[in-house]
């Protein structure tokens, strides 16, 4: 390929919202146990934690801080 | 929801985050009510009072705008260090 | 729980990088097919930004490797058994749409105003003349999105167009294009945004085809 992919978060000048738009919104849903849905509601809930959160900053490929709860 | 930001921040972007679905919505009831106008399914009253109805939106989107001291700009919703929404 | 982020080719290699939570990843194989997984004991995935992104770091790692179907965040089942089910029962489409995104990559294209100001209309005098400004502002737009996606569909194998992108933008659209052929499409939005003044045409990716992964009976979204 002469285009290579790059890596997040490489990327400093993507805006969140085209990751969020692609994973929370396409690609393949293959079960009804899919956690969520995007309704509409969830998209404003979600703009509002987005919002009012802190949005993480990306230094490094080992950067990103997982959220409290997610057990391996 | 952890709130990191001071409150006026909170409360800014929360304002542009209405005045932005607010318009979305705005731009959708137009375009249904240009469609219906152009496939002729109004009564001249129909049409008139909804021309207003849309007119009155608008001029109230400007001065929620002004209220909030929000500029078209501003509607363009910044996400932190990842970049703006739009 | 296994949690799931991408469908490939079961000669794709696994990828290298942790999961949602730190978690190994596995590889399910199924006759030609393969899932990219974890194994969690305990697992809510929230879309907050760290693991919408920890998601999509597994899938541009499997990218890297060969043709991926990302799936949507937040897919989980119960047992790898259960994903092989899905794999079976799914395998003549899913082989098609990973034939279909081989050698290919997703674009996005954002247009928005330069100096975002809305057509206004407000000074019109009655309703009627309101709606007809409004219809002819309207139809301008639409002309200059036409303007501005054909040339770009052009040179994709298939699009995806937002219906009503969010204000203030014009354009919201995703493009399946052939890897030989991305410098070509960010030429030509690149000529677009020059001959554009009052537009900024923005490209993004190349993306995993999030918006290609599907056979999609929605067809209002493609054009």
């Amino acid at each position: 390929m002469s285009d290579e992919p790059q890596r997040l978060p490489a990327r400093r000048d993507v805006a969140l919202v085209e990751v969020l738009d692609r994973a929370l919104g396409a690609g393949v849903v293959i079960t009804g146990d899919v956690v969520l849905t995007l309704a509409d509601i969830d998209l404003v809930d979600l703009s509002l934690r987005l919002v009012v959160g802190s949005v993480p900053t990306l230094r490094g490929p080992a950067a990103a801080r997982e959220e409290p709860g997610v057990a391996p | 929801m952890r709130v990191d930001a001071d409150d006026e921040d909170v409360a800014r972007g929360l304002a542009q985050l209405v005045l932005t679905v607010v318009e979305l919505l705005r731009q959708l009831m137009e375009r249904q009510a240009i469609r219906r106008v152009e496939a002729g399914d109004l009564s001249d009253d129909q049409v008139e009072r909804l021309g207003l109805a849309l007119m009155a939106l608008e001029q109230r989107m400007d001065e929620l705008k002004r209220d909030f001291r929000m500029t078209d700009e501003d509607l363009n919703l910044n996400l932190g260090p990842l970049g703006n929404l739009l | 729980m296994i949690y799931a982020y991408g469908i490939c080719a079961a000669a794709t290699t696994p990828p290298p990088c942790r999961g949602l939570g730190g978690a190994r990843l596995g590889v399910l194989r199924r006759d030609g097919l393969a899932a990219v997984y974890s194994r969690h004991r305990r697992l809510r995935p929230q879309p907050t930004p760290a693991q919408v992104l920890a998601h999509e770091r597994v899938v541009e790692a499997i990218m890297d490797d060969g043709p991926v179907l990302p799936l949507r965040f937040g897919t989980q089942l119960a047992t790898e058994e259960r994903l092989a089910t899905v794999l079976d029962e799914r395998r003549e489409e899913l082989l098609r749409t990973l034939a279909r995104v081989r050698d290919r990559v997703e674009l996005g294209v954002r247009a928005l105003p330069t100096a975002p100001t809305r057509d206004r209309a407000a000074g019109e005098r009655t309703g009627r003349a309101y709606l007809l400004a409004r219809a002819a502002q309207q139809r301008r737009r639409d002309r200059t999105v036409r303007d501005l996606h054909e040339p770009l569909a052009e040179l994709a194998a298939a699009t995806v167009v937002r219906p009503l992108p969010a204000p203030p933008a014009l354009l919201v659209a995703a493009y399946l294009v052939d890897a030989d052929r991305v410098a070509a499409f960010r030429a030509r939005a690149a000529a677009l945004d020059a001959q554009h003044d009052e537009l900024d045409v923005v490209v993004t990716g190349p993306w995993p085809p999030y918006n290609f992964a599907t056979e999609d009976e929605d067809e209002s979204r493609r054009r």
